[in-house]
């Protein structure tokens, strides 16, 4: 599959079946860090399970069909000015974090990754099975030199039970894939850089999200971005959200918390129904290397609004890891006061950031990083993605 | 904040909790009345759960500046305490909450968990903080959990959540007001959740407890066996592994698990980070008995400077069982009746009592007749709950027949009266018989009872085998007395 096809994939695999914001419209706003959310570059059948019957009650909602297909990505490592890298299925749309890539239990995944920057990058996934010549770091050797490529090959598995008895859990999962050989053999410059993304692995009858958010916390920036330059999404009213949440840096930990929505702190987010205990949250610790998603209705039982999302941790939301979830009306209008309130959020995000920001923390390289943001690298408006920033909400609802 | 007085057990708790809207008060915190404004509770929940929601509770608070420098809110001026009252909600439940803002700075109070629109945020974004010497209604709405005509289960709003100041001092995410005190813990309980006896709210707020270092952290005291709801919330900057010792939980929305099958992890110990918020019940004490114990976070730079208290399990004396209307030892005839019943008092007595009449299961305050028990030994027990242990009674009794207690019966026994009359005649004059030393005479006699026992107590089965039991039992006697003397 080229990547042509890919793009083909995007815009036929409806994961934004909202219209209408798919312009490119962030590609027209230099000087831009991290993206609202990153190109679905795989998006498995809208079908209910055409092989297996689900025995659970369907509604209405598109689920994940089966697995089992081999699923062919092509990833370009690209170098952008201000020393930002990023991945993108071509080395025009690099976006940070990378694209999403989504499979089904029992689908294999073979990213070929094309390094185009002059350093050795690599591509380490978390969660599904890798064997050890493709792990993606320095010590086994899978790792990409400069202008070379590798194909990396990643396999999910659908739960199996073992032949002592006990359970071998399944692949799926909210996880993420990153770079592993830029600066240190851990990868820990490159992630620094922007070399990050999702990755979803369904479980056949899941849910499918008619809009999708990638927020990741990388040290004290939103995807290697911070106010005023906050990383903002809408969606509008009734609309099925999947929030893809993932954090990043060298020593940092976070509390990612969402303003008015809430979700169960499991696989899915979801409730299995009435007996299921698992606790239902709005909040949730994280640190380097975890990940976690969930799905929310937006504007569920509270209604539209400019909506916060931010680190909870006091030091951190005051220094701008703060973006702000719109939720329209369901018409696609904007929520009452959104203007206001959107110039409310910039007036104060201009505020923290000259009481300091993250400069008053030590000005990390992230945020040296995210002043330099690079054109080139901050493409997208994609399916599926959030689709504002601070500049553009207003134009994307002025109607 | 320092409680060593011994919360009161609560005997019903259901009669309570209704009584105060769901609203209670912590060891922390003060108790509050708000006024219910909506219809009356399903009273089909059981004592000691949660109610069905549905109500719309006014509750005010008044955020206040203390002489100490922090900030607190408090249903009153005067009770304001860190943290803030505990509010408690039933799924179904909508929460007016009017702050009163006495601090002399804008603030707010935003909560986590429950469902409010955009008026009810308290952020400065939305223009929904609270200038200084004004107030504002925020309202808090809860649901239950249900199937969604999407197929997708939407989850309801139980869960330990929390509130907070977002806005103090023109701070966007209220961290001026949160290290200065303005949290408070938030529950939403769903119908039928268990409720606890005591309550502790434990804010780690970065390096201090509820705003206090050890030793001026709180003591939290229960009588062993008493169920203890502890919630956690952390704030501020730092991270945390709340850990508290001797007692264990599961690791989800209540921290109860639902049986042998439940995978849950039991922990003891759980990471918390700024806002995270849980919470779990645990039983006083429960297989480590009464003593101290420590809660604390287990990072040690903090533990270490203080963020720790103590949590007193106090030694919970037996409930006595009293039981009234049979003695243990005695005999008694079989025509009588007796009311039996019990009382379980002392200090750590729940309340509750069960017992058993030679196995089966009999009612506090029962009209026991005598006669449907079989003659012999019987063997009562009864089973008072006690917060730290049961107490367990035995009472042993004797019931015996004798020519009064026949007679007796025959009196009173649903049967005809010409054969209530011809029975009447023939024990009397049997016990006549035997009272002038004539076994043999009184024999023969009651084998004249027996048969027309046999011929004429025909309607009711229970009477006719009662009566020819008795009637058997005492030739038995008369047998066995003749047969001692010689036979005569």
């Amino acid at each position: 599959m080229s990547a042509t096809d890919l793009e083909n994939a995007v815009d036929g695999g409806g994961a934004d079946r909202t219209g209408g914001e798919r312009v490119g419209r962030r590609a027209l706003l230099g000087g831009l860090a991290g993206t609202a959310a990153a190109a679905v570059v795989l998006r498995p059948g809208l079908a209910i399970g055409d092989d297996q019957e689900d025995p659970r009650p369907l509604g209405t909602v598109p689920r994940a069909g089966a697995g089992g297909t081999v699923r062919e990505v092509t990833l370009y490592a690209v170098a952008g000015p201000g020393n930002r890298l990023a991945y993108g299925t071509t080395p025009e749309n690099a976006s940070i974090p990378g694209p999403t890539i989504e499979a089904i239990e029992g689908d294999e995944i073979r990213v070929t990754l094309v390094n185009t920057t002059s350093l050795t990058v690599s591509l380490h996934a978390h969660g599904v099975d890798v064997p050890a010549a493709d792990d993606g770091t320095p010590a086994n050797g899978s790792v990409v030199a400069a202008g070379a490529r590798h194909t990396y090959v990643w396999r999910t598995h659908a739960p199996t039970k073992r032949a002592d008895g006990t359970w071998e859990p399944g692949s799926a999962g909210y996880w993420h894939y990153h770079d592993h050989a830029v600066g240190t053999a851990h990868g820990t410059d490159g992630i620094t850089r922007g070399l990050y993304g999702a990755l979803v692995v369904r479980r056949p009858g899941d849910p499918l999200p008619e809009k999708q958010f990638v927020t990741v916390f990388n040290e004290l920036t939103i995807n290697n971005s911070a106010v005023p330059d906050s990383i903002n999404y809408s969606a509008n009213l009734g609309q099925r959200v999947e929030w893809i949440m993932i954090t990043h840096g060298v020593a940092s930990f976070h509390t990612f918390h969402t303003h008015a929505h809430r979700w169960a702190d499991n696989r899915t987010g979801l409730l299995s129904g009435d007996d299921d205990r698992t606790s239902v949250i709005d909040n949730r610790t994280t640190g380097p290397g975890e990940s976690f998603g969930f799905q929310i209705i937006a504007g569920e039982h509270v209604g539209p609004g400019t909506w916060m999302y931010h680190c909870h941790v006091q030091f951190h939301s005051d220094g701008g890891m703060i973006g702000i979830f719109t939720v329209n009306n369901a018409d696609g209008t904007p929520p009452p006061g959104h203007t206001e309130h959107m110039a409310n959020h910039r007036e104060m995000a201009a505020m923290m950031m000259s009481a300091g920001g993250h400069a008053a923390h030590g000005g990390s390289e992230p945020a040296k990083a995210q002043v330099a943001g690079s054109p080139t690298i901050s493409q997208s408006d994609v399916p599926g993605g959030g689709d504002e920033d601070a500049h553009a909400g207003h134009e994307g609802h002025g109607g | 904040m320092e409680d060593t007085a011994v919360p009161p057990v609560r005997t019903d708790r259901f009669a309570r909790r209704a009584l105060l809207a769901g609203i209670v008060g912590t060891a922390a915190a003060a108790v509050a009345v708000p006024k219910v404004t909506a219809a009356a509770q399903d009273v089909s929940v059981k004592k000691g759960q949660a109610a069905v929601g549905g109500r719309t509770l006014d509750v005010t608070i008044y955020a206040v500046a203390l002489p100490d420098g922090n900030f607190a809110y408090g249903y009153t001026p005067e009770t304001a305490s860190i943290p803030g009252p505990t509010l408690e909600m039933v799924e179904g439940d909508t929460l007016r909450l009017r702050v009163i803002n006495q601090t002399g700075r804008v603030m707010s109070a935003h909560p986590h968990g429950v469902d409010y629109d955009i008026q009810s945020d308290g952020s400065l974004q939305t223009n929904t903080a609270i200038p200084a010497g004004e107030e504002r209604t925020y309202i808090w709405r809860s649901h239950e959990g249900g199937m969604g005509a999407d197929g997708v289960y939407t989850p309801g709003s139980a869960g330990y959540w929390h509130y907070h100041d977002h806005a103090l001092n023109g701070s966007a995410h209220g961290t001026e007001g949160i290290r200065r005190g303005l949290y408070g813990a938030l529950i939403v309980r769903r119908a039928g959740d268990p409720l606890p006896d005591v309550q502790n709210i434990v804010v780690i707020n970065d390096a201090n407890i509820n705003n206090k270092v050890a030793p001026n952290t709180p003591t939290f005291t229960a009588r062993q066996g008493q169920r203890v709801e502890w919630v956690v919330i952390a704030h501020g900057n730092s991270f945390h592994t709340f850990s508290l010792k001797g007692h264990r939980w599961a690791n989800n929305r209540t921290g109860l698990i639902s049986g042998p099958d439940d995978g849950a992890q039991i922990v003891d110990t759980r990471t918390v980070g700024p806002a995270d918020s849980f919470g779990f019940q645990v039983i006083a004490g429960e297989r480590v008995g009464p003593g101290r114990f420590e809660y604390h976070t287990h990072v040690a730079l903090f533990w270490d400077r203080g963020v720790y208290g103590w949590f007193d399990v106090l030694e919970s004396p037996a409930p006595v069982v009293t039981v009234t209307g049979i003695a243990d030892g005695e005999t008694y005839g079989d025509s009588l009746t007796k009311t039996v019943s019990w009382t379980v008092t002392g200090g750590a007595a729940t309340g509750a009592s069960s017992a058993t009449l030679d196995g089966q299961p009999l009612e506090n305050g029962a009209a026991l007749r005598l006669w449907t028990l079989p003659l012999g030994q019987h063997e009562l027990v009864v089973v008072g709950k006690g917060t730290g242990g049961d107490t367990t009674t035995t009472v042993r009794f004797t019931t015996k027949t004798s020519f009064a207690d026949l007679q007796a019966l025959v009196t009173s026994l649903p049967m005809s009266e010409t054969t209530r009359a011809g029975l009447l005649d023939r024990v009397t004059r049997a016990a006549g018989k035997a009272t002038s030393g004539s076994e043999s005479g009184a024999i023969s006699l009651l084998e004249q009872f027996i048969s027309r026992v046999e011929n004429q107590v025909r309607s009711n089965a229970e009477v006719r085998s009662v009566l020819l039991r008795d009637a058997q039992a005492l030739i038995a006697e008369l047998g066995a007395l003749d047969a001692a003397e010689g036979g005569r």
